[in-house]
């Protein structure tokens, strides 16, 4: 029998400290306010369960992401960083882009590296 | 698709939120009242009535639902193994005197599952005191309940009342539970004479906390804070420093709050009736 999957739901206060902490590993939460205007309340709220979920650690008056948090965080970016679903194909890692070709210009793929 | 992101509407200065956010993490209800949590803080003139206020939102004694169930708990174990009250013969009264809903039936209705393997029944549990005193019968053993005791004065009243409607029937013993009680209360329940238990005792958020000269500064600043306010409302005159200067940090999650809490916490008219967010709520 097919295993179920347990997702962790993460809104959309949960991301952008996600986001911001993939690029910093650690914040001010006066950063996260003045950049998000987000209240005390959206951002207690969210610190408790990310901390919850070993994700992150609270220092005094900062946030930073625990070594176990990251991992996990990165090896599943595109659930955690898309924000729509039926949008993924629109988010493209770095090391996937090619050159950018111009309009109507013809197109032959390497069939070396696709291959 | 992901909700938007909600963005509060102004920006917080640097200090004012971090110490915001100390008192949210520690205080998870006010997860919920960040927009009457900084207009309280912007209530505030002086910077030692922002310290005061921060310093009484710490020490707040806020029941939620699951501590609620286990305070049920301990009362309905009280109850039980201290007293050794039997089902047959004991009546649960809430001291609702009044059509209204309050604070005693709602803790009572709380409270009654809490009795389902001692096989009691529901006649065990009356929700006012009008018709308590009528299926009072001789020999019985009577709990009074409340959900809250401030300065005693209400269970007072209600106690004196019942043993005078009672008052033909033998052999009647009545005590007294609620969830909390304030300390300055023992004394007015000492006095009655009767058993009473609340696993929950509180001390006045001021006069119980200061001393000396921070006493004095803590009173002043109370004082002023309240001048901010319109002193009457609703037929009902601002208490201040919570009713007969009680000086309550508590609440239940989803009561009303009991008017001997600082009126700072929730009266909800500032000067020339204009109304404010409050972190608590009290329906009169």
């Amino acid at each position: 029998m097919k295993k179920k999957r347990r997702d962790i739901i993460f809104d959309v206060v949960d991301r952008e400290i996600l986001i911001n902490l993939i690029k910093h590993e650690k914040l001010d939460w006066y950063y996260l306010h003045e950049k998000y205007r987000l209240s005390p309340g959206q951002l207690s709220r969210s610190i408790k369960k990310l901390i919850n979920l070993k994700f992150i650690t609270l220092g005094d008056e900062f946030v930073a992401i625990t070594k176990e948090g990251l991992i996990s965080l990165i090896s599943q970016r595109n659930k955690f960083l898309r924000k729509n679903k039926d949008e993924f194909w629109t988010i493209l890692q770095e090391e996937r882009k090619g050159k950018k070709i111009k309009l109507n210009q013809f197109y032959l793929p390497n069939s070396i590296k696709v291959l | 698709m992901v909700e938007p992101l909600k963005r509060a509407s102004s920006r917080i200065e640097h200090d004012t939120f971090v110490k915001l956010m100390k008192v949210t993490l520690e205080q998870e209800w006010l997860e919920d009242e960040s927009e009457a949590l900084i207009d309280l803080w912007n209530l505030c003139k002086f910077s030692s009535e922002q310290e005061l206020v921060y310093s009484l939102l710490l020490r707040f004694k806020y029941i939620d639902s699951k501590e609620l169930k286990r305070l049920g708990v301990q009362v309905a174990n009280y109850i039980l193994d201290s007293w050794q009250l039997p089902s047959k013969g004991t009546r649960i009264i809430a001291v609702s005197d009044k059509r209204n809903a309050d604070g005693s039936q709602m803790f009572i209705q709380s409270l009654k599952n809490k009795f389902v393997e001692s096989k009691w029944k529901e006649y065990n549990f009356i929700n006012n005191i009008g018709d308590g005193q009528r299926l009072t019968r001789k020999n019985y053993n009577i709990i009074l309940l409340d959900d809250f005791i401030g300065t005693g004065e209400t269970i007072e009243k209600r106690v004196n009342w019942f043993k005078e409607k009672i008052s033909g029937k033998v052999n009647v013993s009545i005590r007294v539970v609620c969830l909390a009680a304030m300390e300055i209360s023992r004394k007015k329940l000492d006095s009655m004479g009767l058993e009473y238990y609340s696993p929950i005792w509180l001390k006045r958020g001021i006069s119980d906390y200061f001393k000396g000269s921070d006493l004095k500064d803590a009173i002043k600043d109370m004082k002023r804070l309240e001048s901010e306010f319109e002193p009457r409302y609703n037929g009902q005159n601002l208490p201040s420093f919570g009713f007969k200067k009680s000086e309550a940090l508590f609440t239940i999650e989803a009561f009303n709050v009991p008017n001997n809490v600082f009126p700072i916490f929730w009266w909800p008219v500032l000067k020339n009736y204009i109304f404010r967010k409050t972190l608590l709520k009290r329906l009169r």
